[in-house]
């Protein structure tokens, strides 16, 4: 399935990033230089920046293709992307720009004086980082996999070498200027298409009243998907499809009870002739229940039938898809609970992802920190406005993906698919071009952040403490590079996982560890060091425990009987971070308020945090 | 750690008209500001209300307790309304199933509560909270330094 001018729109996104890229790389000298760009970002540029950095692969193909799996629930992920700035405005904008240290484990540090702690600190950086790189290699694959035909593993490896590639070459400085680049790219990539849409399939009330005239989703024409080996349906009523060939399927669910039947007539008969021309020779009737396909084959289902549903989607009716707690909260068996856990995770996760605190210290003091993340905020709500309706426009007329499981990449194959043939040419081009952006800028300023702790710490503070400048740039290009490959290698293991599932393990972990360890450190001196160690630990640790037994029991038959028995159980465990948070909260106050010792000097660390910039007190933490 | 923590004292961070009182009050402590009207620029209190706060004596640590107080409860006050304001949707949706059958102009109305109205929202909080706090530390600056 390969489209020419999504491949084009690729490679004009390909060569745009690279040759900025390059120009770049002239000003990038100094390590201050790849860190944080020295400070000289002017405003407007670096709430772009932000934004552009911000809008990942999660925002532009993982909520649209939730959406259409699932329906109103999905909302609530970005509007939790962009609530997260107004909580990262109102608590720690201001005072940690004043503070004056580039990265969580500058503040772990500056705010405890333990280097120890600076260590756990930069270890779940990495283990944060390295999550937040999964989606964003997904939506590598699937963005190349579905522009040009090639298959997955090559999409992720590629792309991964091309932002390795640019981050070597230009520091943060380049990456500025290209993230700026990218958010307008992304903007009028997402927003563009949209109208056109609207123009086809009437106004957003015409597709909802269209979407709402049937409880399964159905094709208006007939529409065929290619099945691979071992592939499984499950269809909600018996459908005729036409097939082009003759193949073997397995009725029933797997194990004792299925059986293997020939579907595809020729073997009996020919067929009459009478039939409607089609390029798809022999049909055959699937009974409802489950089916699994033993043979690649192309698929033809017919016109107004229900479509089948993948293995990984579930069914949506459109009753329950359209209201709360539909598929996703409703499915959970404890809707409520499921819903507020993923609001906390994404509104306190978002100040704990490593990539974004960064970009903060590019302002010169606190009052311009705290516009620019106004700024950011209203950039990226005017961004999220879009997605969704995405979802919805791709149950009602690309309704296909529920059944070839290819949800996720709805933004890439709307526009493909419905479109008079120019305009269609254009707008595959601009939405995979919005798509490369994407990923491309969240991946650039993920790898800068793990190459940071990676070389910054690990390499500058531990191994070669002596290192001059020359060797610690170097050893920066080396982690981005190394930090890039396990990214790459970690993304191959992922294509079946929903891109904004992936995010929402980062944003738990974050909001579980970070989130109260920069909120209590800022604002509360009582905070011993003991106790902000053991509950970024905690939290951290817990959260991660619990996502890798949802992780587990998915391959596991007595977990997961265990946790169908205990809904609750299992929501605290995919999404655990209403547990998480407040446990991180309370060890750290807990253990503060048993040792009575608040770390040397915080009053000191109080005055640099809080006292307005005007009156001169600030001293940055780390020197220029 | 070598170099001095906090840069030296500006000069013309010495000159003001204001005065402070600290106050202990029952309910906490209270910084209770007096105007001079047609008092000299220059004052003693002023140049020592700095730096307590550079040397963190007991007053110093008072005055900025004061304004971190002040800074929190800003902070607090717009997260309650945007928990309430968020946080109140699903609830609302629990409490009155109908609630997802509303349709207004044709669209499901927590579509467009959840999907376009919030960000308003955001961004209205956003813009009131930046006024405040700005408004608040140059309050306290102009105490310190006018």
């Amino acid at each position: 399935m390969t489209s020419i001018p999504a491949v084009g729109g690729l490679l004009a996104m390909l060569v745009a990033t690279v040759s900025v890229g390059i120009f770049a790389r002239r000003f990038a000298h100094t390590t201050s230089d790849f860190l944080v760009a020295a400070r000289a970002v002017p405003p407007a540029a670096n709430a772009a920046a932000i934004s552009g950095e911000y809008l990942s692969a999660a925002s532009f193909l993982g909520i649209a293709g939730l959406v259409m799996k699932f329906g109103y629930d999905v909302l609530w992920y970005p509007v939790g992307y962009a609530a997260g700035y107004l909580v990262l405005l109102v608590f720690i904008a201001g005072p940690l720009r004043r503070f004056g240290a580039y990265t969580i484990p500058d503040f772990a540090e500056g705010r405890f004086n333990s280097p120890r702690f600076r260590r756990l600190a930069v270890g779940l950086v990495i283990v944060v980082g390295l999550f937040y790189t999964l989606p964003q290699m997904k939506a590598a694959g699937i963005t190349v996999s579905s522009a040009a035909g090639l298959p997955y593993p090559f999409g992720v490896l590629t792309m991964a070498a091309v932002v390795v590639t640019i981050v070597m070459a230009g520091g943060m400085r380049g990456v500025t200027i290209v993230q700026a680049m990218q958010f307008a790219v992304k903007l009028f990539a997402i927003a563009v298409p949209v109208f056109v849409l609207v123009a086809l399939f009437g106004t957003p009330a015409h597709i909802f009243a269209a979407v709402r005239g049937t409880e399964a989703a159905s094709s208006a024409h007939p529409v065929t998907v290619s099945v691979a080996q071992g592939d499984e349906w499950q269809l909600t009523r018996s459908i005729r499809v036409r097939l082009d060939h003759p193949t073997e399927v397995r009725l029933g669910p797997a194990g004792a009870g299925s059986q293997v039947v020939y579907v595809g007539s020729p073997r009996a008969q020919p067929q009459p002739s009478e039939q409607p021309p089609t390029t798809l020779p022999t049909e055959a009737v699937l009974p409802s229940g489950s089916v699994r396909w033993e043979q690649p084959a192309d698929v033809q289902l017919p016109a107004g039938a229900p479509v089948p549903y993948g293995a990984q989607t579930p069914p949506s009716p459109t009753s329950s898809w359209l209201r709360p707690f539909g598929p996703l909260a409703g499915g959970s068996g404890q809707p409520l609970l499921f819903t507020y856990s993923l609001i906390v995770a994404i509104l306190c996760g978002t100040m704990g992802l490593p990539h974004i605190l960064v970009r903060f210290y590019t302002n010169p003091d606190a009052a311009a920190a705290r516009r620019t993340a106004l700024f950011v905020l209203s950039l990226v709500g005017l961004f999220y406005l879009w997605p969704p309706l995405y979802g919805v426009i791709g149950r009602l007329a690309a309704p296909q993906l529920y059944t070839s499981g290819l949800t996720d990449a709805v933004v890439l194959l709307l526009p493909r698919q419905v479109s008079p043939w120019p305009l269609g040419v254009a707008l595959s081009a601009i939405t995979a071009a919005g798509a490369f952006a994407a990923f491309a800028a969240t991946l650039s300023g993920l790898l800068i952040s793990l190459a940071g702790a990676l070389g910054h710490d690990v390499y500058g503070r531990w191994l070669r403490p002596e290192a001059r400048m020359g060797e610690r740039n170097r050893a920066f290009r080396a982690s981005a590079l190394a930090a890039g490959a396990a990214a790459a290698l970690l993304g191959l293991l992922v294509e079946n996982f929903d891109i904004s599932v992936l995010v929402g393990w980062a944003f738990a972990i974050a909001a579980s560890s970070f989130f109260p360890l920069l909120v209590l450190g800022i604002w509360w001196r009582g905070l011993t060091t003991v106790g902000a160690a053991l509950g970024t630990a905690v939290g951290g640790v817990a959260a991660t425990l619990a996502i890798v037994t949802t992780m587990v029991a998915s391959a596991s038959p007595q977990l997961s009987d265990l946790l169908a028995r205990n809904p609750a159980l299992a929501v605290v465990l995919a999404q655990p971070a209403i547990v998480t948070l407040p446990l991180a909260f309370a060890v750290m106050v807990g253990v503060s308020a048993a040792r009575r010792l608040p770390p040397e000097g915080v009053a000191a660390k109080m005055v640099q945090l809080h006292t307005p910039d005007r009156l001169g007190l600030r001293r940055d933490y780390i020197p220029d | 750690m070598s170099r001095p923590l906090l840069p030296p004292l500006p000069g013309w961070a010495l000159r003001g008209r204001t005065s402070w009182l600290v106050s202990r009050a029952a309910d906490g402590i209270r910084l209770i500001e007096r105007r001079r009207a047609a008092a000299p620029a220059e004052g003693p209190a002023e140049v020592q209300r700095l730096r307590d706060l550079r040397e963190q004596t007991q007053v110093g640590e008072i005055f900025l307790a004061a304004q971190m107080r002040r800074q929190l409860k800003l902070s607090l006050g717009v997260t309650a309304t945007l928990v309430a304001g968020l946080g109140g949707q699903p609830l609302l949706a629990w409490l009155w199933p109908a609630y997802g059958d509303v349709r207004v102009f044709g669209i499901p109305l927590p579509w467009l509560v959840l999907g376009v109205g919030s960000y308003p929202l955001l961004i209205a909080l956003g813009l009131y909270y930046v006024r405040k706090a700005e408004a608040i530390d140059d309050e306290f600056s102009d105490l310190l330094e006018p």
